[in-house]
């Protein structure tokens, strides 16, 4: 994304636009307006007296409103400054623009005032990979509207636009005649919006989404979000306007699933995944667990109830699996795509009952621990009976789709993510290391369920028994003796995928690693391979596909370094995962607080700067939970019984952190922590 | 939940009840969860596992009034698709 893009959202409805407030796609360009996958608008344009307009400013107001100030005029250097145009624009069931022209002139003005508006209603897969549509399109005015709409078969989309006053309206857009008296304005305003068409009752569309929810009201849900958060104090000033970013960020990246009754789950990110995740959401409700737990279980309800419930090759489904991704496009309507949903993913269902876990011991909901033991159970049976592909006892996957399936369904998906050190790809099934540590996780903590919640001590004997029969095998055979850390993976013939990547840090996240080989594991994460001086690469250097900008191969992920984070303090390495946090939160700060989801492996001292991925998504989910997850292990959280332990560890360079009224079983509490250093270590470290 | 399944013509009603795992097909009036309209080739292809009812709602060639989850919920009844 070029940084001249702007976009703004509301669940998976969103707009991304140039800076002048224009849309013009192109099929393979994620411009437009989009809504549950498919985009309603891929021209709209604005000329003033058939002029394009230049760009002041963009004023992101909310992350779902904004505004852009523009002057006529394009491509010379003087500009005409007698008229200014203001274009306000906030999404809903599609947005809703204001348009404002201001004359500054003695004189009245008589300006022709033209908006283009056209649509491909292209869905995002088609974007992102260049498709032909399969449908028609029909055009027409109607009672003062502009209906945009396209059919195949029974499946039909409609954009519908008006304008308040209406112009005059053709085909292809909006034509204003107007007369600005001195000193006077004019303004329109538009409403676009977004359908699904009805066969046979075309007259009647059922809106998507929140039901015309208003601004004001969107307005003031963002401040009822915000206000019932922890308060941050601290005397480090970024981190506190990175927090703020990241729960505003996260507020915008709520999604509500048609099914889930207006109750909302963290989507994945902006623009390709603005939809449910068995991953990212599951990950991002864990990192925001002690901000808004609600989270946590909106994902665990809304994931329990599209649970895989039997075997079908085109979903890579399998019972009791949790699913990997939900998409509502033409290509899934059609089962051209297997996203209704698709389960290609190994990981998400033993989180799924780390989360479950984890949310009861913050929040002490045993009510959804028990509504949801079925899925929880069915979820551990999925390990052995489902994913254990090679009958070896440990967790692997090869998928069944081979058409439109995911190769890689850890998380790091890319082709080439999985390599042995010198660069050759293992074949199918591979069993990385972290679905072990996972899967080990997954059974320890079943294990306490079933014992404090589900009442069933034998469910937890036998889970405790084969975790510990687990951890036993996995310290043996994925132990690399001449490195000292543990094998990216086993390939299709049990053998070591032998490269050092960032998955150890994962292991010692879920518990899988021998206290004894622990050190030399976080020898390897803080060393010169792994540490960017920002954060742990993906891959280390000096591995054959190691590229410092290869996406999965070399890259720092800012959700991937705070579950190491989380990962050393469990171990009790809290010196280190301080130094992992102060990289982070460092580089947050290059971006506003933003965090992208993974920017280049570069030496810290080479460039000084965090270098973006090229085309990463942001806002992404997980990013936005780093700092959050940061946040807990600097201050080490750890709810025990009742109450909450505090056990800070701050980087050098924060005096103070204070944490206020942390929502959690024991009501609200504070935490506190001070560093070592005096802050103004800091600011001298950073000149 | 209540079906009305259309072929050609002619809609034929049914009522389905989920009682603590008791099932009951009936063509019962009255007032219910979740209706769901299609016709009848589409519910067929649902029940011999062969038809994705999350796809065909949107396809629109299958309506819901009411609450969406139930459909999520009936359809985990159904068999594996046979191609599988």
């Amino acid at each position: 994304m070029s940084d001249s893009v702007v976009k703004i959202l509301d669940g998976n409805t969103f707009v991304v636009s140039d800076e002048r407030g224009d849309i013009e796609a192109s099929l393979t360009d994620p411009t437009g307006l989009f809504s549950f996958d498919t985009r309603f608008l891929s021209k709209w344009i604005l000329t003033v007296n058939g002029q394009r307009l230049n760009p002041l400013s963009v004023d992101d107001l909310q992350y779902f409103e904004t505004r852009f100030f523009l002057v006529p005029g394009t491509g010379t250097v003087y500009v005409d400054s007698k008229l200014s145009v203001i274009r306000r624009r906030a999404v809903g069931d599609g947005f809703h623009e204001q348009l404002t022209i201001m004359n500054h002139d003695e004189e009245p003005v008589e300006l022709t005032i033209r908006v283009d508006a056209g649509c491909d209603f292209a869905d995002l897969f088609e974007v992102k990979d260049a498709l032909e549509k399969k449908g028609t399109y029909t055009t027409r005015v109607d009672q003062g509207e502009l209906v945009l709409s396209y059919e195949r078969e029974t499946f039909g989309r409609a954009t519908t636009i008006s304008s308040t006053p209406a112009g005059e309206i053709d085909e292809g857009g909006f034509t204003f005649a107007a007369k600005v008296g001195p000193h006077g304005e004019w303004t329109t305003e538009f409403d676009v919006v977004a359908a699904m068409l009805v066969s046979g009752e075309r007259h009647r569309r059922t809106r998507f989404g929140r039901n015309g929810r208003g601004r004001m009201s969107m307005r003031a849900n963002l401040d009822r979000w915000l206000a019932s958060a922890p308060r941050i104090e601290c005397d480090w000033e970024p981190l506190k306007s990175t927090y703020r970013r990241s729960l505003v960020d996260l507020a915008a990246l709520r999604f509500s699933p048609p099914i889930a009754g207006g109750r909302s789950l963290p989507a994945a990110g902006l623009p390709w995944f603005m939809t449910m995740f068995g991953r990212d959401s599951i990950l991002t409700s864990l990192q925001a667990l002690p901000f808004t737990p609600e989270l946590a279980a909106t994902t665990l309800r809304m994931l329990g109830e599209w649970q895989g419930t039997r075997v079908d090759d085109f979903r890579d489904e399998d019972p009791g699996r949790i699913l990997h991704e939900m998409r509502y496009g033409e290509l899934s309507a059609f089962e051209e795509r297997p996203h209704t949903p698709y389960f290609g993913c190994a990981d998400a269902t033993p989180l799924y009952v780390v989360l479950l876990d984890e949310y009861e011991r913050w929040s002490g909901d045993r009510k959804l621990v028990r509504d949801l033991e079925y899925e929880a159970r069915a979820a551990l049976s999925w390990i052995d009976e489902y994913a254990d592909l090679q009958g070896n006892g440990y967790v692997s996957y090869r998928r069944r789709n081979e058409e439109t399936g995911l190769e890689n369904q850890c998380w790091k998906d890319s082709w080439d993510s999985i390599s042995y050190r010198d660069g050759r790809l293992p074949g199918f099934p591979r069993a990385t290391c972290e679905l072990q540590g996972y899967a080990y996780d997954a059974k320890v903590r079943g294990a306490r369920l079933a014992r404090a919640i589900w009442r069933d001590p034998q469910l937890a004997e036998r889970l405790e028994r084969e975790a510990a029969d687990l951890k036993r095998r996995f310290n043996r055979d994925f132990w690399m003796e001449d490195g000292e850390y543990f094998a990216l993976a086993l390939d299709a013939d049990g053998q070591q995928v032998d490269s050092l990547s960032s998955n150890n840090g994962h292991l010692l996240w879920s518990g899988i690693v021998d206290k004894t080989k622990a050190k030399s594991v976080v020898r390897h994460l803080l060393g010169p391979r792994l540490f960017s001086g920002w954060g742990v690469r993906t891959l280390a250097e000096g591995e054959a596909r190691y590229n410092p900008i290869g996406y999965h191969v070399g890259t720092v992920w800012p959700f991937d370094t705070s579950f190491i984070a989380w990962g050393l303090r469990r171990y009790g390495y809290k010196r280190e995962a301080a130094l992992l946090a102060d990289g982070i939160l460092e580089a947050a700060e290059f971006f506003d607080g933003r965090l992208p989801e993974a920017f280049g492996g570069y030496e810290r001292s080479l460039t000084k700067y965090p270098v973006q991925y090229p085309t990463a998504c942001s806002p992404q989910a997980w990013s936005t939970g780093a700092p959050l997850l940061l946040l807990r292990t600097m201050l080490g959280l750890e709810p025990t019984g009742d109450h909450l332990v505090v056990d800070p560890a701050l980087p050098a360079g924060i005096g103070h952190l204070e944490l206020l009224d942390i929502p959690g079983r024991w009501g609200r509490v504070d935490a506190f922590g001070r560093g070592r250093v005096d802050v103004r270590a800091r600011k001298q470290r950073r000149d | 939940m209540a079906f009305e399944l259309r072929d050609g013509k002619r809609t034929q009603r049914w009522r389905v009840e989920i009682e603590k795992g008791n099932l009951t097909v009936s063509h019962r009036q009255g007032s219910t969860d979740c209706t769901v309209r299609t016709t009848q080739d589409v519910f067929d292809g649902i029940v011999r596992g062969e038809v994705n009812a999350f796809a065909a709602v949107l396809r629109g060639t299958l309506f819901i009034d009411g609450d969406p989850k139930l459909l999520v919920n009936f359809q985990r009844l159904f068999p594996s698709p046979p191609r599988t």
